[in-house]
């Protein structure tokens, strides 16, 4: 199981592409060469999108803690969980 | 009182999909050459060289890239094999379809042809396959005269002489009519002369002016037109008992929403690609927007990076009166009629009576 260090970079993989309908509330990652594709939250798609703009992990989960109306723990904790998820599944990978 | 019963509408239209399994099918139509025999007024092919048509490898090629990606999306997978006419090139379009036949993703596939080139020895040929369906014709009135002043001098004996061949020898067989000002009164005719044929399915498709069709505007219904029609048509679906109408169209939902046999969601962006005969990809045959190569292409880049398609996939984007119309979740209008007439893809579907 693949864990998410703060002091590292992140960006997402190779052939990852980010898609949204706000207005519709929908949310995805897809992975156009092996056809992969992901339905996301709101918030899970705000961090790949900090992430695809090349934020450090710790500079994301400021803003994250910031931006949303949640406890610090709480926050740190999902941020934590979501991100590991998609370095898993490899939406994300280190580097960039 | 009001929101409540919006609400119930909307739960309804929710359940209508599933019980049509919509999201669990995915349809391409092949052209595998734009070389064809026939010269139809009302074509969307504009030219019949078929430049840089693709050679038997390629067509593999691609035909294992739609396997592959019906089994990644594990979807029920359909494919019809056209043209051009299809049969010119039989050298080709033989060996693919004994290709496809073994695809465990695929449910079945049709043959969509002006019949001219079918005889006993292509329909011995046919027999062998196991997952082809249904062969497909198309009629543009009950006799030569209407016929063939659209679709040239001997197709409509061509057409009728495949469909008894074809029945003879136990095949489902289709006939798809191409509705316009000039054949509007010849529905009941045609669907009477299926009748007697044995014809199992029919099914009318608007007129669009495009490709060498693109000159005849005056040939596009009115809406107001286009409604008694697809009434007319709707009515005979009910009272036919032999040959089955089939009302999977955009519009035919104004009819009677509540019907789950009348009507479908436009299949652009939803469900469906068209391979053109060099491998590029359009939304929909009738709406020619380039949105990849099937040969170059994933079907999964495309399908899931092209601006077209995610333009019409957020209803938020349709303009005029299918911006707002309660009807977007089971018709959306065709979007092709839209870019033909107005250059929009987005644009209101200019037939909508509503």
């Amino acid at each position: 199981m693949l864990e998410i260090n703060e002091d590292t970079n992140y960006c997402l993989s190779e052939n990852i592409f980010l898609q949204k309908i706000s207005e519709l509330e929908k949310y995805w990652a897809f992975n156009i060469e092996s056809g992969e594709h992901f339905s996301l939250n709101e918030t899970s798609y705000w961090i790949l999108e900090q992430i695809a703009e090349g934020l450090p992990i710790k500079s994301i989960l400021e803003n994250f803690l910031d931006t949303f109306d949640v406890d610090d723990e709480k926050g740190k904790t999902d941020f934590f969980e979501i991100t590991k998820g998609f370095l898993n599944e490899a939406i994300i990978r280190k580097g960039g | 009182m009001e929101k409540y019963r919006g609400l119930t509408w909307v739960s309804e239209m929710t359940n209508r999909f599933k019980e049509l399994n919509i999201g669990e099918e995915f349809y391409f139509q092949w052209h595998i050459t734009e070389k064809c025999n026939l010269r139809c007024k009302h074509c969307y092919h504009e030219k019949y060289t078929s430049a840089n048509e693709l050679n038997l490898d390629e067509l593999i090629f691609i035909a294992d890239k739609i396997n592959a990606t019906l089994e990644k999306w594990n979807k029920k997978g359909t494919l019809s094999i056209t043209g051009g006419e299809p049969f010119v090139i039989k050298d080709k379009m033989f060996p693919l379809m004994r290709h496809i036949d073994s695809f465990p993703s695929l449910h079945h596939f049709d043959i969509l042809t002006n019949g001219w080139f079918i005889n006993q020895d292509v329909l011995t040929e046919l027999k062998r396959l196991k997952k082809l369906r249904r062969v497909q014709l198309s009629l543009e009135g009950s006799s030569p005269q209407i016929n063939d002043q659209i679709r040239g001098e001997g197709s409509f004996d061509k057409a009728l002489n495949a469909i008894r061949l074809l029945k003879k020898n136990a095949f489902q067989v289709a006939v798809m009519m191409t509705i316009s000002n000039f054949n509007r009164n010849e529905i009941g005719p045609v669907i009477n002369l299926l009748e007697e044929e044995g014809v199992d399915t029919f099914s009318a498709e608007r007129f669009i002016p495009e490709g060498r069709g693109a000159s005849l505007e005056k040939e596009i219904l009115t809406p107001e037109e286009l409604k008694n029609i697809f009434s007319n048509i709707y009515s005979l679906a009910l009272k036919q008992n032999g040959t089955r109408i089939l009302l999977y169209r955009p519009l035919f939902a104004l009819l009677n929403g509540n019907d789950p046999t009348v009507g479908a969601m436009c299949s652009a962006g939803t469900n469906a690609l068209t391979i053109m005969h060099d491998g590029t990809i359009y939304p929909c045959r009738r709406l020619p927007i380039p949105i990849g190569n099937a040969l170059t292409d994933s079907f999964y880049k495309i399908w899931y990076t092209s601006d077209v398609l995610w333009n019409i996939r957020n209803t938020n984007n349709l303009k005029g009166k299918c911006s707002n119309c309660d009807l977007i979740p089971i018709c959306r209008g065709c979007r092709a009629m839209a870019y033909a007439v107005t250059g929009d893809y987005l644009s209101e579907d200019p037939q909508c009576w509503k």
